[in-house]
């Protein structure tokens, strides 16, 4: 029998986005399976048994939170969100349900490659694991970290904020997931401005020139993402001050 | 008494009386006029004091009490059947007595203050021979009682006062009814006219009122005088006078059992609203002053009338500037769509019929351009929604403390292709705190900074951008080494849909500035563009930090 690439559910009623990835993801190892309703989506989770489900919202029979919901009951597939709704609720209530990215359209086809490869990549934090993004290298098991050849101070709030979002790498965790993983149940305000005040010095500490593409972005309003792949877009800035 | 004697005294008492008649038409006011009234009486009747008063819907009035010339300082209030005036309230004409020490119907404190012994009382009636005001006259000089004569001459003078006092009266309340009006034509807002028809009334005929308009079907109280109760009963009687366009309520065969006397308002034949009217048992309206109410009602019912268009002329005209923006919305996008649809329609169609006559450097342009091309649009997209969310009331501000870098970052990340060959420099401290913003916004703002930035300067120039905290605010400067804006579009440059006049090349519905200083604004802060002496313009915006 064939070798087969991870079984990716593509549920989306536009034709289009279904023409495109049907022709861009089996050349990238995937093998897909398309559904064009939640009903169907569903129905079709069950007997395939996907890697990974690609999961447009606005679907002509239920809402996809709705879809979203029922997976998360008794399917193990992580689910990537793509829809055109970029508002910031939508995005923070999908991830809340279950879903475990969220990519807005329109999208590019890098990004959403990656994404996948972050999702279907199974980072296990134990102590022997090294992550390697760029410059960066975070030495799980030694707590170290390094840029280049550059050794980096860390507090232990920085650290272990780096240390969930390698944990979680390439996809993009709430504000309300990060506070619960870094320190349980607390008051969420002060805990929001305590986990930016965190990320602020963490990406100052990690790349003291703002000029180049991040290691961790920003998602307005949701909340953020450790990168797993190098930026496309290499950009000629000085600094000054 | 002998004949010539009795002529003088004729002739004296005829002068008199035309003296009254003078002195009345040419005062000015009621006191003054009831002043010289007493006056008048007393020469006229020979008595040593006397006073006169206005009819009010209480009963009769009396505050001129005089002693000879002098001024008493004494009122008072007569109701009906109470005195000799609210005897004449009842029993009309007038009253006389030469014995009031035993005389049942003078109040005891004016015969003691005044020492009544003997009296006149007159009522003053208008056409309808409704009391309207009365004057007394008591003790005449010498000690002997007054005479037949006496009263005829009363009589008299109560006549030519009578159309004096009429007219005063008149007067009096057409000035309120013109003062009404203006006050009404100085009013605008809609509440404002409510509350004006109110305090007219409150003002005019000591009562309190309600008035209740329509809305969504049923009757709304839009005023109401402090203490009127608005009960279940009351809102059933005011409906009911609404629906039926007849009155209801108390002094009404329907629902009496109400507090208030409830009126519709007609304007045109139609009923817009109601009036509820405080009801104040046994209290006398004058026919005038019913005649005013009734002009008062019109007034209002007009006023009302005019403010319920004007908020429908309101409503118009502003559908009409939501016209005219979507009307210009729909010419820009037709434009600033196209050109970038044009060119993504070229590139592709060029690629799929070149079958194979192009060498893969001109596909790579070719997809290059559509790529390029396709995110402006998207750009432009985000810019109207933008616009259309803030403008409709669809999105709100989520303001946290943020790191302006970060903002910075993100804008630059997204426009990633555009931002990629293009040298971006930064002068922003390291420990510039968090400021409060909403991010999304600011980092649309600074997408559309740079898209600028980056469209109106040559693309070896760098772009600079400067923050820094000053008098608590956060400060920030984009500047750019390009062509400038002419200086007579600085003042226009945040105006919908203004785009510099640019040689063929431009693109992007010109909202880009318009939408930074509505999301500036909405944090409270301003923004303003430039000329650099040295070239290029800078873009400097301040918030709240």
């Amino acid at each position: 029998m064939e070798k087969q690439g991870p079984r990716v559910l593509l549920v989306d009623d536009e034709e289009s986005i279904q023409r495109t990835l049907s022709a861009v993801l089996p050349p990238a190892g995937y093998t897909i399976y398309q559904v064009r309703n939640g009903k169907e989506a569903l129905r079709r989770a069950q007997s395939i048994r996907p890697d990974l489900i690609l999961l447009d919202l606005g679907l002509p029979d239920m809402d996809g939170k709705e879809v979203i919901r029922h997976l998360r009951e008794w399917a193990i597939a992580p689910i990537i969100v793509i829809s055109v709704r970029d508002e910031e609720s939508e995005k923070v209530s999908s991830l809340d349900i279950g879903a475990r990215d969220y990519l807005t359209k329109p999208f590019s086809i890098p990004e959403l490659l990656a994404r996948m490869r972050a999702t279907l990549r199974s980072v296990v934090a134990t102590q022997d694991d090294v992550f390697r993004m760029d410059d960066l290298r975070v030495d799980l098991g030694r707590r170290e970290v390094f840029v280049g050849e550059t050794p980096v101070k860390l507090t232990a709030t920085e650290y272990d904020f780096l240390k969930v979002l390698i944990h979680h790498a390439g996809n993009v965790r709430t504000h309300h997931q990060l506070i619960r993983e870094l320190w349980g149940r607390t008051q969420y305000q002060d805990a929001v401005h305590l986990l930016r005040v965190t990320l602020s010095h963490l990406r100052r500490k990690l790349q003291p020139d703002p000029t180049q593409p991040r290691y961790i972005v920003t998602e307005p309003g949701v909340g953020y993402r450790l990168r797993t792949e190098s930026s496309g877009y290499p950009r000629k800035i000085r600094q000054h001050s | 008494m002998d004949d010539s004697s009795a002529r003088k005294e004729t002739e004296q008492s005829l002068r008199s009386l035309l003296r009254l008649s003078e002195k009345l038409n040419s005062t000015p006011d009621l006191d003054t006029l009831l002043d010289s009234l007493v006056e008048q009486l007393l020469d006229l009747t020979g008595a040593e004091s006397g006073c006169a008063g206005l009819r009010t819907s209480q009963g009769m009035s009396c505050s001129r009490f005089f002693q000879g010339p002098r001024l008493v300082p004494l009122t008072y209030q007569c109701a009906p059947g109470v005195g000799w005036a609210g005897w004449l309230i009842q029993h009309g004409s007038h009253y006389l007595t030469d014995d009031a020490a035993h005389d049942p119907v003078i109040v005891p404190e004016v015969r003691e203050r005044l020492g009544v012994r003997s009296g006149i009382a007159v009522a003053i009636t208008d056409s309808e021979k409704d009391a309207i005001a009365f004057f007394e006259v008591y003790n005449k000089k010498g000690g002997a009682g007054f005479t037949n004569a006496d009263l005829d001459y009363s009589l008299a003078a109560a006549q030519i006062a009578s159309l004096a006092i009429h007219n005063r009266l008149l007067y009096r309340n057409l000035s309120a009814l013109a003062a009404f009006s203006q006050s009404l034509t100085v009013t605008s807002d809609f509440d404002q006219v409510l509350e004006v028809v109110g305090h007219h009334i409150e003002m005019n005929f000591n009562r309190r009122s309600s008035l209740l308009l329509p809305v969504n079907g049923g009757l709304t109280a839009r005023y109401r005088s402090a203490d009127f109760v608005l009960s279940e009963s009351e809102l059933a009687a005011a409906t009911w006078s609404w629906k039926h366009g007849q009155d209801a309520g108390r002094s009404t065969d329907i629902l009496s059992a109400a507090q208030a006397h409830y009126m519709p308002l007609k304007a045109r034949g139609q009923v817009i609203g109601v009036l509820g009217l405080e009801v104040k048992t046994g209290a006398w309206f004058s026919n005038v002053q019913r005649q005013l109410f009734s002009a008062f009602v019109s007034q209002c019912a007009l006023a009302i009338e005019r403010g319920l268009l004007e908020q429908k002329l309101r409503r118009l005209r502003f559908l009409e500037e939501s016209d005219k923006v979507r009307n210009a919305v729909l010419t820009a996008i037709s434009h600033d769509v196209r050109a970038p649809l044009a060119a993504i329609t070229a590139s592709l169609s060029g690629l799929l019929t070149s079958d194979g006559a192009l060498n893969q450097e001109a596909e790579r342009q070719l997809l290059e351009t559509a790529d390029t091309e396709a995110r402006r649009l998207h750009r432009l997209v985000n810019n109207l929604l933008s616009m259309t969310r803030l403008e409709t009331g669809a999105s709100t501000m989520k303001t946290e403390p943020s790191d302006l870098l970060d903002v910075v970052s993100t804008a630059l990340e997204e426009l990633g292709a555009s931002a990629g060959q293009r040298q971006v420099s930064f002068d922003i401290p390291e420990d510039l705190p968090l400021v409060p913003m909403d991010f999304g916004l600011i980092t649309h703002v600074f997408i559309n900074l740079f898209s600028n930035a980056f469209k109106y300067s040559p693309p070896d120039q760098p772009v600079e951008i400067r923050g820094r905290i000053m008098d608590d605010q956060l400060e920030v400067l984009v500047v750019d080494r390009g062509v400038g804006v002419p200086p007579e579009d600085l003042g226009r440059a945040f105006d919908k849909f203004y785009r510099v006049a640019e040689n063929g090349s431009s693109s992007g519905l010109g909202l880009g500035l318009a939408i930074c200083k509505a999301f500036i604004e909405a944090h409270n802060g301003r923004i303003s563009l430039e000329n650099n002496p040295i070239g290029g313009a800078i873009v400097r915006f301040v918030i709240p930090a």
